[in-house]
């Protein structure tokens, strides 16, 4: 069956792509990998947007297919290889051509070092603007494991960063205070 | 290096300051620094311009429809 389109809702599919690309990069901490999910999501979504209820969260449905996708691919990629979380990390790790800006570079090493879950949740909430309830949605978990891995997140990556940074905690706050204030948009 | 006189610095965060960080070991500058990282990640590639790829997927699909076969990846 052969979905009929309408101009509208191809739109906002084509408006909620550059989201879906950020998502994609900070869940899986690759570009190349990130891209590649965003595409298998927009194959997806277009072949099931009969299942989609126009006037619903377009945003909130494409994040879900798009962590689906991740999460399977992750699931068969763990069996057979057993250090996917090292794999990740050491690739990442062999891209600061990424960002110059030391801070961001540490940040990200850590942030690929937290449990899946967790580094989801944190995302959906911290950076890409959904309420607890639609990250629990979203993640398909209750609102309570929403908080509870967002909270475990930022202890990690507090640990992390701190002893890794130290003294420099202060300082590097200082810096990202001054610095954002010079890109931001 | 420093926090209060920045004319750039957003005003959230930035008034508590380190020393009075919670018991549970999480200051809310450290809270703050976690949150910016996060959506300068985040808002980094979302600034970014759409691939052609993608723009030229949805013109396949909406010329062809549906395919069986998932793109490879």
């Amino acid at each position: 069956v052969s979905p009929k389109v309408s101009a509208s809702l191809r739109d906002d599919l084509v408006g909620e792509m550059s989201n879906l690309r950020a998502f994609a990069v900070s869940l899986c901490g690759d570009r190349e990998r990130a891209d590649d999910l965003v595409q298998e999501t927009l194959f997806k979504a277009w072949n099931h947007l009969d299942s989609f209820h126009e006037g619903t969260n377009l945003k909130a449905w494409l994040f879900t297919i798009l962590r689906n996708t991740y999460f399977s691919e992750r699931r068969k990629r763990r069996r057979e290889v057993e250090d996917a979380d090292g794999s990740y990390a050491a690739r990442l790790a062999t891209r600061p051509e990424q960002d110059g800006h030391m801070e961001l570079q540490d940040f990200r090493n850590a942030l690929v070092q937290l449990p899946d879950d967790q580094r989801e949740a944190l995302i959906l909430v911290g950076a890409a603007g959904f309420s607890y309830e639609e990250a629990a949605e979203i993640s398909g978990c209750a609102i309570g494991t929403i908080k509870s891995r967002v909270n475990r997140a930022r202890n990690r990556l507090s640990a992390m960063l701190g002893t890794a940074t130290d003294e420099a905690v202060e300082s590097g706050i200082a810096n990202v205070l001054a610095s954002s204030g010079s890109h931001g948009v | 290096m420093k926090l209060s006189n920045d004319p750039a610095a957003p005003h959230s965060g930035a008034q508590r300051r380190p020393e009075k960080a919670p018991k549970q070991g999480m200051s809310p500058d450290l809270q703050a620094h976690i949150g910016r990282h996060l959506r300068a990640l985040f808002d980094e590639v979302a600034r970014e311009p759409i691939p052609d790829r993608f723009l030229q997927l949805l013109k396949d699909l909406e010329k062809n429809g549906p395919k069986k076969n998932e793109p490879k990846t």
